[in-house]
């Protein structure tokens, strides 16, 4: 017979077993030498937690204990906001005040020079390790979802299976079938063409010298070069880095581009969202939806269904241009929008200076839209239900605690380190060959890790908010929903509401780290 | 105790009396732990010494007074933490749940307990949630049998049974780490 789980051993301990089953287990126990090792050390357990709780008082309640989990957080947040802010405003000066116009490219809001330098630099690694584009992307989608089955079954057994996950990952790595069913992959050196009239049925990722699509492609089109042609019909979604970019046919669905020069003749039915140093939408050129875009100068003379959202150096809205819904533009080098005569907007325009970023203007300019708000709500009920599964699926995920101003500076620290160095370490592994698909399961992990990192402090925060605590998923989740609330308020107020965003997921990411070591040493 | 037992049988009020104070300390201690430390135990002694006196006829002679006093103090506990908290209810389903009964750790707390590391234990115990706590203390403080738990609980023997070996193994798991880790293991 086999042996009996650890809990019918238990009940048996406590003499608590039906008389049926107790004859059966006193069987089992005569010839199984390892079980009744385990009731002798179940007695034991008994005995001493009887002995435990018999012979020692209570402890006495501990004075303001209310106060402690928010304590670390109220003592260490002001004088970080501070530092930050300062840090900050030196930065904003300096750049707004002018730099030599050799460094202006510093500038996040200057891009003339950067576009130019951005793409040297992309070729420059795509040209000498020509295998690993091909590589990284047909392990992309075996490594994504072996590292989501290992997370889901290391959270379901609820144990930190360390060595063993990466060695599961490693083994679905060399057993998983490559996509490429799915998709086509293609590197060539000079150039690419699919003539019109034919069709591929499946998405295409290439990277290339010139690409050229007169004909159909079925799925999603992923480019890396320096000229992409459309004149054919891309039925899925386009994304794009490359130096120059012609849409002359069809775009079914979204375009993702970062170019210098890209010019539509043609039409996108999805969003479109552009960062190009110059972008030129002919007068036959249609943009079904949103056009949301950063660039030095754009220039538009044909139709976007809906809005046209974003930075730019200069905007020109000429002859024939249409635009159906509203503009809303921060402009980088001039003072206002060219807009020809003959131009129609069909909702708002709203302009902004690129100093006006800081100023009252357009920081309140967002609170006065509904829209904001329902975004607002999206994103609280979807931190809210990930919490409640989270919580439900790994509880010791929130077994963290703020007590002192020190835990809360050394949890900020911790989690400083881990953004950085975590960037760096898989940009590191992605260089070699091998540790490309360690890199895509460790960018995943950094962006889980973030996000929970936030509902992690709202947790904090609600218990320190909430009273009386208790533990049923009922009460996690009334603590997590007025922790959420207030992150979300301190985190939306002006301008300090990005530096306490970051204080947030900082120190968050840094108590991650903290549990995840922790772990792993209790293993 | 079995003279005062029947004197206080009897209607003797002063028996009664004796035999409540030869308890107190552990209904007390009882509440202590079930209730967490602050006012609600300390105020608990006389409530549950009127209950008591009231409920005095259905007692059983068989039964060890000091077992039907502390199952006596622990149905005043459960019925405090009821109106404590926003929810009826101490315990979800799943916590009743027969299934995922695997152990956790690889040894009960025998090689875990040493005479210095009681005090651990017993803090450990008393920042249980209540789900794990009360039985737990019901049981090896308390000495009452499933069945009494479950009666004060408002539960089956069974599902007395599935909490208290989760509550066991939460307590390994949560010593497992803050023990071997201060002594550096």
């Amino acid at each position: 017979m086999s042996c009996f789980p650890e809990s019918v051993y238990s009940v048996y301990t406590d003499g608590e077993l039906a008389p049926a089953q107790l004859r059966e287990v006193e069987m089992h126990l005569v010839g199984c030498r390892k079980c009744r090792a385990l009731v002798l050390a179940l007695r034991e357990e008994a005995s001493l937690l009887n002995e435990v709780l018999q012979e020692r008082e209570p402890r006495p309640a501990p004075v303001h204990a209310a106060a402690a989990p928010a304590r670390g957080l109220a003592l260490g947040v002001v004088p970080t906001l501070g530092a930050l802010g300062a840090v900050v405003f030196v930065v904003g000066w300096l750049i707004e005040t002018g730099l030599p116009s050799s460094i202006g490219w510093l500038n996040p809001f200057r891009l003339m020079g950067a576009f130019a330098m951005a793409f040297d630099l992309i070729f420059t690694v795509r040209d000498r390790v020509p295998e690993l584009f091909d590589f990284a992307l047909s392990v992309a989608a075996t490594v994504s979802v072996a590292a989501l089955l290992t997370f889901a079954v290391s959270v379901l057994t609820r144990r930190w299976t360390g060595p063993v996950a990466l060695a599961a990952l490693g083994l679905a790595m060399a057993a998983g079938p490559t996509p490429g069913s799915a998709m086509l992959l293609e590197h060539h050196h000079d150039n690419y063409e699919l003539a019109a009239g034919e069709t591929l049925d499946e998405s295409l990722a290439i990277s290339g010298e010139s690409v050229r699509i007169d004909g159909v492609i079925e799925g999603d089109v992923f480019v890396l070069a320096r000229k992409l042609t459309v004149r054919g019909e891309i039925r899925g979604n386009l994304f794009a880095c490359v130096r120059n970019l012609e849409i002359a046919g069809e775009v079914s669905g979204a375009t993702y581009v970062f170019s210098e020069d890209a010019r539509v003749s043609g039409r996108v039915v999805g969003n479109a969202y552009h960062v190009n140093r110059d972008f030129t939408l002919e007068q036959s050129g249609r943009l079904g939806r949103d056009l949301i875009f950063l660039g030095e100068v754009f220039e538009l003379r044909g139709r976007v269904g809906r809005d046209l959202f974003g930075e730019v150096g200069h905007l020109s809205l000429l002859e024939s241009a249409r635009v159906e819904g509203d503009v809303r533009v921060v402009l980088l080098d001039s003072d206002e929008i060219e807009i020809a005569p003959g131009a129609r907007v069909g909702g708002e325009i709203e302009q902004g200076r690129d100093g006006e970023h800081w100023g009252r203007r357009s920081w309140y300019m967002r609170y006065m839209t509904g829209h904001y708000y329902v975004w607002l709500g999206i994103e609280l009920g979807a931190a809210f239900l990930f919490g409640l599964v989270l919580h439900a699926l790994a509880p010791r995920t929130f077994d963290v605690r703020l007590d002192t101003g020190g835990a809360f500076f050394r949890s900020l620290g911790v989690g400083f380190v881990a953004a950085v160095a975590a960037p760096i370490a898989i940009l590191l592994a992605a260089v070699t060959v091998l540790g490309v698909p360690l890199a895509f399961a460790g960018l995943f992990v950094l962006v889980a890790a973030l996000y929970t990192a936030g509902l992690v402090v709202a947790a904090i925060v609600g218990s320190a908010l909430v009273h009386p605590r208790g533990e049923g998923w009922r009460a996690f989740g009334w603590r997590l929903l007025v922790g959420l609330l207030a992150l979300l308020v301190v985190c939306h107020l002006p301008i300090v509401g990005g530096l306490i965003a970051v204080i947030v997921l900082l120190t968050g990411l840094g108590l991650l780290a903290q549990l995840g070591y922790a772990a792993y040493e209790s293993r | 105790m079995q003279a005062a037992i029947e004197r206080a049988r009897s209607g003797d009020a002063a028996a009664f009396g004796e035999l409540y104070r030869g308890c107190e300390r552990d209904v007390a201690r009882l509440c202590q732990r079930m209730l967490g430390p602050g006012a609600a135990a300390e105020d608990a002694g006389s409530e549950i010494f009127l209950r008591a006196r009231r409920g005095f006829d259905g007692y059983d002679p068989k039964r060890p007074f000091r077992t039907w006093l502390l199952s006596v103090a622990g149905h005043y506990c459960i019925d405090q933490l009821r109106r404590q908290r926003t929810e009826a209810r101490l315990f979800d389903a799943s916590d009743l749940e027969a299934g995922d009964l695997a152990a956790a750790a690889p040894s009960p707390l025998q090689y875990l307990m040493r005479r210095e590391e009681r005090d651990a234990v017993l803090a450990a115990i008393e920042e249980l949630p209540f789900k794990w706590r009360l039985p737990l203390v019901l049981r090896h403080f308390g000495e009452l049998d499933y069945g009494a738990i479950g009666e004060i609980l408002g539960l089956e023997k069974g599902q007395v049974g599935t909490l208290l070996f989760r509550a066991r193994r939460r307590l390994r798991e949560h010593l497992a780490g803050t023990i071997r880790g201060g002594n550096g293991r």
